[in-house]
């Protein structure tokens, strides 16, 4: 019996270097069944769990990352209205099109696209999947084209690094996907679509309470902003300027917004400034006093 | 005589093994085949943004790759050849069998098994958007509109001083 055991084992082990977890499981359940150890009903079980464990793994596709995104932008644009300054939207993607070139992931399913909210409250966000949102108020504190490209960097980078996405918890994720699995393709029109819509509303409750609410992680926003120095720095732009836009908010005293969903903007400052200090500051050139010009040319500081 | 049919069983358990790692594991393709995933791309004559359009490719499009070059794959599709860049395509698989809990072994993108109607889906958001008639989704239709230009993006990139 011992060998026995053993050898399934050892057939077990093998399965494992070759096939899926739920696969070896059901081998596994089904030399149980054939032999007694099991009965049929306890095999059902346990390779039911085996499969919504391993559907639980899949990570969400980019083209569910796109629908998140949408369904939180519409939320936010259900609340605020779009500023109506053809000039100045074509102006903000031309910069974000620049650094998101820049970034470690220039492409996304539906790409990157910048538009600015018609408030004064000082934010931004970034809607996962590359939606980017930044306020009016926002963009009245900026002082020239590469604190704008800072800001847009930092914005940037939490979506290459899917930070909202990362606020859906992954017990929610393991029912989006049992609910996505169980059911046949006819079924998918009636009860299975409905939970999936409730679940859907709920994950993008979870990403627009983080953006909104509770806000990112420390940890999230020192990687944004490091990423921020890496893309503008890449793009051409000045990283100095995402300091001098933050040594700015910090002196204004604003509170609410940004301040409240990008919290510790002294803490930040530090390290930009310790970052930029280590790779050495860039000279303000011709190149950027030129980009100034025609910043302060569309008056978006007014 | 029972040391005999240990050894045999043994024999046995090896050759099956053998047997089942050479179904499982075939030869590898000579090419790798990538899929797109971005709602829709261009392939390019150089491996850079500002490269001319050779031809356009749309999600789940699969492209034959023929080198690599720091993020730019080359690739074949229909015939064309030209550069993609890597956050565009995927190379992962997943076991579709494992997703749906049926079928025989087949290797597809999540990005397949997602259009195939699991997942969240442009199902699942009409649904939602029915749901919520107050969420401004001709708002964010506006947003996504909203694209600049390749001679435009250009030209702003050279009068700026920044690197294309």
């Amino acid at each position: 019996m011992t060998r026995q055991l053993a050898s399934l084992t050892v057939i077990l082990l093998a399965l494992g270097l070759t096939m899926s977890c739920a696969e070896v499981v059901k081998v596994g359940t089904s030399i149980g069944e054939a032999s007694g150890y099991l009965s049929s009903t306890e095999k059902a079980s346990i390779d039911k769990v085996a499969d919504k464990t391993e559907r639980a793994a899949r990570p969400i596709t980019d083209s569910e990352e796109y629908y998140i995104g949408r369904a939180v932008a519409a939320r936010f644009l259900g609340q605020y209205r779009l500023l109506d300054d053809p000039k100045a939207t074509l102006y903000i993607n031309e910069i974000g099109q620049t650094v998101a070139r820049a970034s470690d992931r220039p492409r996304t399913h539906g790409g990157y696209h910048f538009a600015i909210l018609d408030t004064d409250d000082i934010n931004a966000f970034a809607c996962p999947g590359g939606i980017v949102l930044v306020t009016r108020g926002m963009l009245k504190m900026a002082r020239s084209e590469d604190e704008v490209a800072g800001i847009l960097a930092h914005e940037v980078g939490h979506v290459n690094h899917q930070d909202g996405i990362a606020s859906i918890s992954q017990a929610r994720w393991g029912e989006v996907l049992a609910a996505a699995g169980t059911g046949t393709a006819q079924s998918f029109a009636g009860v299975e679509l409905g939970s999936l819509v409730s679940l859907f509303e709920d994950a993008i409750n979870d990403v627009f309470k983080t953006l909104v609410v509770n806000g990112y992680s420390r940890v999230q926003e020192s990687k944004a902003d490091q990423a921020a120095l890496r893309y503008t720095r890449r793009a051409g732009y000045n990283p100095q300027a995402l300091a001098d836009f933050l040594a700015r908010l910090e002196e204004s005293g604003v509170s609410g917004g940004f301040r409240t969903t990008h919290p510790g903007t002294a803490e930040r400052l530090q390290e930009v400034k310790a970052t930029l200090a280590g790779s050495g500051l860039m000279p303000v050139t011709a190149a950027q006093k030129q980009r100034t010009a025609r910043f302060q040319a569309l008056n978006l500081s007014g | 005589m029972g040391t005999n049919l240990t050894g045999w069983r043994r024999l046995l358990i090896k050759a099956g093994l053998l047997v089942l790692l050479l179904a499982l594991f075939p030869a590898p393709a000579s090419a790798q085949t990538l899929r797109v995933i971005k709602d829709q791309d261009c392939l390019r004559d150089q491996a850079q943004f500002f490269g001319q359009p050779v031809a356009l490719v749309k999600q789940g499009d699969q492209l034959k790759q023929l080198g690599i070059k720091g993020d730019w794959y080359q690739v074949e599709f229909q015939g064309k050849q030209g550069w993609i860049h890597r956050s565009a395509v995927s190379t992962r698989k997943v076991s579709l069998s494992a997703l749906q809990g049926t079928g025989t072994a087949q290797a597809a993108t999540a990005d397949e098994v997602a259009l195939a109607g699991k997942g969240f889906t442009p199902e699942v958001e009409a649904g939602y958007r029915q749901k919520y008639p107050n969420m401004n989704y001709a708002a964010v239709d506006r947003v996504e509109s909203f694209q600049v230009p390749e001679a435009e993006l250009r030209k702003f990139i050279t009068e700026g001083g920044l690197q294309p």
